[in-house]
């Protein structure tokens, strides 16, 4: 390339740099869209098909599949009916495979609370770098993402969200212990705060713990009565909202087990004939659905792609109008710089160069846009994950 | 003043599609260093002229020659070539280039040939000239911030960029007041002067004339006519 006419383009550039900048912008928009729309769209489908192919079945209450999936797979916060425990120990007796029950209803400190067993772990593959899986009442084990945006490592304590001020049998807030933290998995248990089932149970207010009937007295606040044999309590009892290795002992729950609620159940039957007559046997009778996770995210990608493809027909309009406005730009451009062009052939420049002029500039500004465009894209596409989880 | 010619014209008929118009000149010939002033009514084919002995413009079976050098039997390329390193142009509207400061614009014929690279002779001899020309302090102000003497210096300075061994001026002062015209001509004729090269300078100012060593009217060299 002659490097005289690369000097004259760049300093051409400079000396118009207002066209320069409304031109780069308009080519680096019209090839932002389509990228990013595709990025994005490729990277989404991913992360939700890689996690659902990875679930075989979900087991839910009856109603929306999509919202089902989405609540147990991806802790989006969705309301969808619970199920009962009965649901899981049938469940146990009649299919042969893992049965992970979830209960998802709460949050602490923004990020989802997911009541589950230590299967779960098993199933995810997920090893602590820090600390240990869950299992006593109150522990919980961190994200990465929930430990990093909090500052969290075990024997450091976080606060559930308020669920319901003006229900006295609910605690307000429980305090949890970490004792672990997940490495970075890229999925939404980096989001999570994995807890026992108890636990969740516990923050819903269907477990409490107080002060034991032997130790209360009776002009103590919250009881009303207490003889040798009865000691009655009243709803001023103080409940404890956080458990240490004193009350631990304490907590109970008055409600039947079997009616006490879960999320979802996920399934991991032992062979593709355990997951059909696991499926049969849910669907059929009763008030649960079986679902799988791949097929409902294949109909939900199905709806999301057809809002890609009303994506991509804008941007065919945006690139369709840019490439107007870049030639009409050119041609006035060519016009207006007649003179310029005569000089140059007069002093002795090819036609050619007087072309590769023109072109040069072109070029130096396709670049900048694509530059532009490259770079923009990079950046959605790494904050893709945030956005997504703002949508989802 | 030597005998050979530093550029030379046999047999030129010029003719454009669709107009009457006629030019035949049979015979110039501008001397090494010589001076020469060329003087004629507008539309008489003095820009023309320029144009021919640059290798711009083709004239006919006209025969145009620089020294060793066949302007009217060589390629485009070599004539392009030629006029970049031998031909030094002053235009009467300068055109310079907006969008280049002074000193980029007197560097231009470098930019564009691809070939010949400024050394740091030329960039002494140019500085040289231009503050010969007292615009060597504007040298990085774009024309549009320079008054139009100054351009006009510039110009000056830029058809002088390679050294030429031609000069060819189309009424390079007819745009200046007299009192700047003159020290325009002047500042030309003795930059020509310095460098040694043969100036072809086509004027309406009849002022001008006593500065060169000869003066040619267009219709002693050309024969202006509609037929054949």
């Amino acid at each position: 390339m002659n490097m005289g006419l690369l000097h004259l383009a760049t300093r051409r550039i400079r000396h118009e740099w207002l066209q320069a900048v409304v031109l780069v912008l308009c080519i680096a928009v019209s090839i932002f869209l389509p990228a990013t729309s595709t990025m994005l769209m490729s990277q989404y489908n991913e992360g939700l098909m890689d996690r659902a192919a990875r679930t075989p079945v979900v087991i839910g209450s009856r109603g929306s599949r999509f919202d089902l999936v989405l609540s147990s797979l991806y802790f989006r916060p969705v309301n969808i009916d619970p199920v009962s425990m009965a649901v899981l120990e049938r469940s146990e007796q009649e299919i042969n495979g893992v049965l992970v029950p979830l209960h998802l209803e709460h949050t602490a400190q923004g990020f989802p609370v997911v009541g589950t067993t230590t299967d779960y772990m098993f199933q995810r593959e997920l090893v602590p770098v820090q600390g240990t899986v869950p299992v006593s009442l109150g522990e919980a084990l961190v994200g990465a993402d929930v430990a990093s945006s909090l500052g969290l490592a075990p024997g450091n304590t976080l606060r559930t969200d308020m669920v319901n001020l003006h229900d006295l049998s609910v605690p307000l807030s429980v305090e949890l212990k970490v004792c672990g933290v997940l490495p970075e998995t890229d999925t939404p248990d980096d989001q999570a705060v994995l807890v026992d089932l108890q636990t969740t149970w516990l923050i819903s207010g269907l477990l409490h713990g107080h002060v034991e009937p032997q130790d209360a007295t009776e002009d103590e606040e919250g009881v009303s009565l207490k003889t040798d044999s009865v000691v009655v309590f009243n709803p001023a009892l103080d409940q404890y909202n956080s458990i240490d290795m004193e009350n631990i002992g304490s907590f109970h729950h008055h409600v039947d087990p079997d009616k006490l609620p879960l999320s979802a159940i996920l399934l991991y039957p032992r062979d593709a004939k355990e997951e059909t007559l696991a499926r049969t046997r849910i669907n059929e009778p009763t008030l649960q659905q079986a679902v799988i996770p791949r097929r409902v995210i294949d109909d939900l990608l199905a709806q999301v792609f057809k809002v890609k493809r009303i994506l991509d027909g804008l941007s065919i309009v945006v690139a369709t109008c840019t490439g107007i406005l870049v030639v009409l730009v050119i041609t006035l451009s060519i016009r207006s710089r007649r003179q310029e062009h005569r000089t140059l052939h007069m002093i002795g420049c090819a036609p050619g160069a007087v072309t590769g002029l023109v072109s040069i500039e072109l070029l130096i500004v396709l670049l900048l846009s694509i530059l532009l465009a490259a770079g923009a894209s990079l950046v959605a596409v790494a904050l893709a994950p945030d956005l997504l989880r703002l949508i989802y | 003043m030597n005998a050979e010619p530093a550029i030379q014209l046999r047999q030129a008929t010029i003719t454009y599609p669709g107009s009457t118009f006629r030019m035949t000149i049979d015979r110039f010939e501008l001397a090494r260093q010589e001076q020469v002033a060329c003087i004629g009514p507008s539309g008489s084919g003095k820009s023309t002229l320029i144009r021919i002995l640059a290798g711009i413009q083709s004239a006919g079976e006209a025969q145009v020659s620089a020294g060793e050098f066949s302007v009217s039997g060589s390629s485009a390329a070599a004539v392009r070539a030629w006029r970049i390193r031998r031909v030094g142009l002053v235009f009467q509207d300068l055109q310079l280039l907006e969008y280049l400061t002074a000193w980029e614009n007197i560097l231009l014929p470098f930019a564009i040939s691809g070939s010949i690279r400024p050394t740091e002779k030329d960039h002494d001899r140019l500085r040289a000239l231009a503050d010969g020309m007292g615009i060597v302090d504007l040298l990085d102000r774009k024309p549009m911030r320079l008054s139009h003497g100054e351009r006009q210096r510039v110009a000056i300075c830029r058809s002088m960029a390679t050294d030429p061994e031609i000069l060819l001026c189309d009424e390079p002062t007819a745009s200046l007041d007299p009192r700047n015209a003159a020290m325009a001509m002047d500042l030309l004729l003795e930059a020509a002067s310095s460098c040694g090269c043969a100036t072809f300078v086509v004027t309406h100012d009849h002022d001008m004339l006593a500065r060169f060593q000869r003066v040619v009217r267009m219709d002693e060299i050309a024969v202006m006519g509609g037929d054949s």
